[in-house]
């Protein structure tokens, strides 16, 4: 199992700072309330005081193999050590390989990636790569679940646009 | 609408498979393929947004496999690499490729394609593949909704459960018959949170179980390396939390 965390700051200073510093994502500040995880595990986590919870979300439905994977951590920590950091204009062994990954896992054609820092860039490239590829400008969507920048805001991502019929860009 | 707008001006129909975190909706069977052959009627491109549904959440690698549909452009993101390095991805068809050999794609950021982030997919990946993953999210996920089957049953507060994999949601109702929401869908619930559905999240967490809600669903997608005894540990838990609901619409 692993360890703690054992963190420079103690638990009242992170919830401090957490409040005074940092802008949380989809929320009124003030509703804000700082909870600590201390460790992780597979499908559960551990509060400061040791109390395990069961993670039936997976953080963001985003950790999908589970929490701490030792093989995708020693996969992290190797290309650390080899290379943090290339510019996009680099050829790179790990996105190469990815690459071919993603082009043998998903279905039909599909082929080529390209690779972003998250979903809602993603989202927002795929309509960029749409409107360059068609020539035309609109795209129609289904409150779909597109994200935060400011195309994909519009995709109804956030909920607070509810119109259940579609939206066009 | 597309014949509204005019055909020649859409460049794409976008969607999520199953639609995500806006309440798990699963399409019938044959939805999927209709937008398809609507899509190529019209020359228009079909995209899926798959950041929520790929990498073996849904029991498949990807949702739209469910379905046999392929898109033209397929987003993923999450569970590419677990989110141990933040990373997502647009996946575009050959032929769409192509068309960019002599054409400018005018985009990109500097860590896009972030050397960690690929390292992380790729171990990310090969632990899917290893571990069966994906085939346990299948197995668990039917353990899950027969599991939800029995909570619909039980509880009265319950209008409907639904889902694919290890990715469900439980719909909660002021009253089973007219599936009356117990939650209005409005941004007001953003300002005012819903007394008893606070409750149950409060009461969730005191038992040692996290998820979140949208209005008046909630989620359940735990990892997919998850065990039975977990998984029925904690809907144990959901299940007894529940009751705070049926006795909350029993009263009002």
């Amino acid at each position: 199992m692993q360890e703690d965390a054992k963190f420079a700051l103690d638990p009242a200073a992170i919830g401090q700072y957490e409040r005074e510093y940092i802008f949380h994502s989809w929320s009124a500040q003030k509703s804000f309330k700082p909870f600590i995880i201390s460790k992780a595990k597979g499908s559960c986590f551990w509060d400061e005081k040791g109390k395990r919870y069961l993670d039936f979300c997976s953080q963001l439905v985003n950790v999908n193999a589970g929490h701490q994977h030792p093989k995708i951590i020693q996969a992290v920590k190797d290309q650390a050590d080899k290379m943090c950091y290339v510019s996009p204009a680099f050829a790179n062994e790990k996105r190469a390989e990815l690459g071919r990954l993603l082009a043998e896992i998903t279905p039909g054609d599909l082929t080529k990636s390209f690779l972003t820092i998250g979903g809602g860039l993603a989202n927002e490239d795929a309509i960029k790569m749409a409107r360059a590829y068609t020539g035309r400008n609109k795209i129609i969507t289904r409150w779909s679940n597109g994200g935060s920048s400011a195309f994909t805001d519009r995709t109804g991502g956030s909920g607070v646009y509810q119109d259940l019929g579609s939206l066009l860009l | 609408m597309i014949e509204v707008e005019g055909p020649g001006k859409i460049a794409a129909i976008m969607v999520e498979p199953i639609t995500a975190s806006n309440c798990r909706i699963v399409p019938p069977d044959g939805y999927l393929q209709r937008l398809r052959k609507i899509c190529d009627e019209y020359g228009v491109l079909l995209i899926f947004d798959e950041v929520m549904t790929g990498f073996g959440r849904t029991g498949e690698w990807f949702a739209c496999n469910h379905w046999n549909v392929v898109p033209d452009i397929m987003t993923v993101a999450k569970g590419i690499n677990s989110g141990y390095v933040p990373m997502g991805a647009t996946i575009a068809t050959r032929k769409i490729a192509e068309h960019f050999e002599d054409n400018i794609f005018y985009d990109g950021l500097t860590n896009f394609g972030h050397p960690l982030a690929c390292a992380a997919a790729i171990a990310a990946i090969h632990v899917y593949r290893e571990e069966k993953l994906v085939e346990n999210s299948k197995a668990m996920g039917e353990v899950l909704m027969q599991e939800l089957e029995r909570i619909k049953e039980e509880h009265p507060c319950v209008g409907d459960v639904r889902g694919k994999g290890l990715f469900a949601a439980i719909e909660l109702v002021k009253d089973k018959e007219t599936r009356e929401r117990l939650v209005p869908w409005s941004v007001e619930y953003y300002e005012q949170k819903h007394a008893a559905m606070g409750e149950l999240l409060v009461k969730l967490k005191e038992d040692g179980v996290h998820t979140y809600n949208r209005w008046n669903v909630l989620m359940i997608a735990p990892p997919l390396c998850i065990n039975e005894e977990e998984l029925m540990e904690g809907m144990e838990k959901i299940d007894k939390a529940l009751t705070i609901i049926d006795k909350y619409i029993s009263t009002t």
